[in-house]
């Protein structure tokens, strides 16, 4: 480690400004974390259109503490009323609830925020650990290597992301990359697909999109929402048996911080799969797995390390290669080209410093969040019985001003709402949003990569399957596309049928 | 899966018949624009069409494998008659215009704090959130903080 960056990062940080930005940002990531409806994605998008007229330093210093704040707060409404605050902590709900219920919430939401804590130090370490290396090898890729990567990221995101329906995910996905082919092309200039819309000529700008994309469905269900929920009151912390849970887990918390990381390394996965398989593998591997469900605090422990490690785990390619590896990953990518920051394979010569400013602001936010957390779950109850047809006009007031302020721009209040519907069918059809954002993101540099890679090759499709970075990515995409069309259900049932014959 | 066939089955066409229409698109724009259909700025559009085609159509297939054509119809058509007599559909339409109304008619018009007082009272009252009491309340510190905010602090434009 560069110690001269770490000083300096620290130095920002201690600064009155920064410690009052952090505590605040942290905060507002706790509430939306811990309000049922709004996501970790939302806040960061919301947060990064308020942001806009700070510096660099203290805006993205914001966006990390808001990011492992609402990751983090989701486990309080997960605990205390079964509802998960963000679909991050939905594996938290299964264990965490019936530790509510026998009155032992405090316990709950301290063990939950101790993981929360302890998952996210774990991700900021990779981050110092990986992004270096994966930067180097990042180096290596060229043209074809960039679109692959950027077809590999869309199809495992709509494969991850879609549950049983892998389809549905990569259909999600082209559709993303088809809104980003919108605008003038990189090459020629050429507008495509704008209609003579003077508006639509720069193409569709990314933060308008999310935002519409991941809040407007929640505001519209939170306006028509009215049932009851299943309140229970906190009760005491109780740290040293809080600790002792801690302290028997520690398997735990080393297998499920590095499922987490693992997950978010891959591109568009985000924190909610990170938790659920963090869960299952403790399930899995516990003596007592019937335990699970009525109360088991390794349950909690596991879903809670596991997405916040996941943090981490999404920064990594975020910063080395400027493809995220979750959605709100992906907000934040966005946020860093705003604010004039160039993530990839060059981040490590063009700013050497950054990874370090950004793993030291996840490590403070973390540690802040603890505090917070446990300072705000004595008001948790009463916060979460505001009503949502109060709060969804408040958000949506939010949402307007958010977009509306990085270009001043009303058309980009329109998208918001066009965007908005969007959001609303895909979640209605059951498809998944993330992969359509992660298709609009990586679009124009999928385009770019295989029109120069096609000029440089003179048309020539083959280095795509000579070059050793781009075979592997290749043929993890042929596989997965076979796979889905059942091409080795089909292969096996020809190989019995001709071992049958002979 | 099946609870969303006859659903698959809608989208399917429409994404079938987008992505015909890009195809044509992308076409004219290898036309429009000359040289190598590599270099043209319709060559991943078109690939990405052909590949919305392909999956859409496999959507498509699975659809009718599962429910054929004339049940996919008429399970449409069944849901569309319980969606619009179902009173959460209702509450949601009325919202979506609200938002609507918001963004597209009054934003654009009229001043931020008059266009967000006039949806954020309507819209709680008409959802009886809060007593119209109330409701001015919680509009006046929003709008307030929010001016606050932005054009006292960060010195940002509002709409």
């Amino acid at each position: 480690m560069d110690w001269q960056y770490f000083l300096g990062v620290l130095q920002f940080v201690v600064q009155p400004m920064s410690i009052f930005t952090m505590v605040l940002s942290v905060f507002f990531g706790l509430i939306v974390g811990m309000l049922p409806g709004l996501t970790a994605t939302m806040a960061v998008a919301l947060l990064t259109g308020l942001t806009y007229k700070l510096s660099n330093e203290v805006a993205i210093l914001s966006l990390v503490a808001v990011y492992v704040g609402a990751i983090s707060g989701g486990c309080q409404s997960a605990i205390l009323m079964n509802i998960p605050g963000t679909p991050a902590s939905a594996a938290t709900a299964v264990d965490g609830f019936p530790i509510g219920q026998r009155g032992e919430g405090g316990l709950g939401i301290f063990i939950a925020t101790a993981s929360s804590c302890i998952g996210t130090l774990t991700g900021t370490l990779c981050i110092l650990l990986l992004t270096p290396p994966l930067a180097l090898l990042a180096l290596k890729f060229g043209a074809f290597e960039f679109f692959l990567l950027a077809l590999f990221g869309v199809m495992i995101c709509g494969q991850l992301t879609a549950g049983t329906d892998p389809l549905k995910g990569w259909i999600s996905g082209i559709l993303g990359l088809i809104v980003s082919q919108i605008g003038m092309d990189g090459m020629n200039a050429y507008p495509r697909f704008t209609f003579g819309e003077i508006n639509l000529m720069s193409g569709i700008p990314l933060i308008p999109v999310m935002i519409g994309l991941f809040g407007f469905p929640e505001i519209i269900y939170g306006l028509v929402s009215s049932t009851a929920r299943a309140q229970i009151k906190t009760s005491s912390l109780e740290f040293k048996k809080g600790f002792g849970i801690m302290l028997r887990n520690k398997l735990n918390i080393i297998r499920s911080s590095a499922i987490g990381v693992a997950v978010g390394i891959i591109p568009g996965v985000g924190e909610d799969v990170a938790g659920w398989l963090s869960y299952w593998a403790e399930k899995k591997s516990s003596k007592t797995p019937e335990i699970f469900g009525k109360g088991a605090y390794e349950g909690v422990v596991a879903a809670e390390t596991g997405n916040n490690a996941c943090i981490g785990g999404a920064l990594i390619p975020v910063l080395s290669l400027a493809v995220p590896g979750s959605a709100p990953a992906a907000v934040l990518l966005a946020a860093l080209w705003l604010h004039g920051l160039r993530p990839g394979p060059l981040l490590m010569s063009e700013s050497p410093g950054f990874v370090i400013d950004i793993s030291v602001y996840m490590a403070i936010s973390a540690i802040a969040m603890v505090f917070l957390a446990l300072l705000v779950s004595k008001v948790t109850v009463k916060i979460l019985a505001v009503k949502s047809t109060i709060l969804m006009p408040i958000v949506y007031v939010l949402c307007t001003v958010g977009a509306f302020v990085i270009s001043n721009s009303i058309f980009d209040i329109y998208l918001v709402f066009v965007f908005g519907l969007v959001g609303l069918l895909l979640r209605e059809m059951s498809y998944p949003a993330a992969p359509f954002l992660l298709g609009i993101i990586l679009g124009p540099m999928a385009d770019n990569s295989l029109r120069r890679a096609l000029v440089l090759s003179s048309g020539d499709p083959s280095p795509f399957f000579t070059r050793p970075i781009s075979l592997i990515f290749a043929t993890a995409i042929i596989l997965m596309a076979l796979s889905q069309l059942n091409a080795f259900g089909w292969l096996r049932k020809w190989l019995v049928h001709s071992e049958l014959k002979e | 899966m099946e609870k969303h066939t006859h659903f698959d089955f809608i989208t399917s066409i429409a994404l079938m018949l987008l992505s015909l229409v890009m195809i044509v698109d992308c076409y004219r724009i290898w036309i429009d624009v000359g040289g190598e259909i590599y270099a043209s700025p319709g060559m991943l559009p078109m690939l990405l069409a052909i590949l919305l085609l392909f999956t859409s159509f496999l959507l498509f297939k699975r659809s009718i494998r599962l429910n054929g054509i004339g049940k996919n119809f008429t399970d449409f058509t069944a849901w569309f008659g319980c969606f619009t007599k179902s009173k959460l559909s209702r509450e949601m339409l009325l919202g979506g215009v609200i938002l609507a109304i918001y963004t597209f008619a009054l934003v654009p018009r009229l001043p931020f704090w008059m266009s967000t007082s006039i949806f954020m009272i309507s819209l709680m009252t008409i959802l009886k959130a809060v007593s119209i009491v109330k409701s001015v309340l919680i509009t006046a510190l929003v709008v307030g903080s929010i001016y606050g905010v932005f054009q006292m602090i960060f010195h940002v434009p509002l709409p």
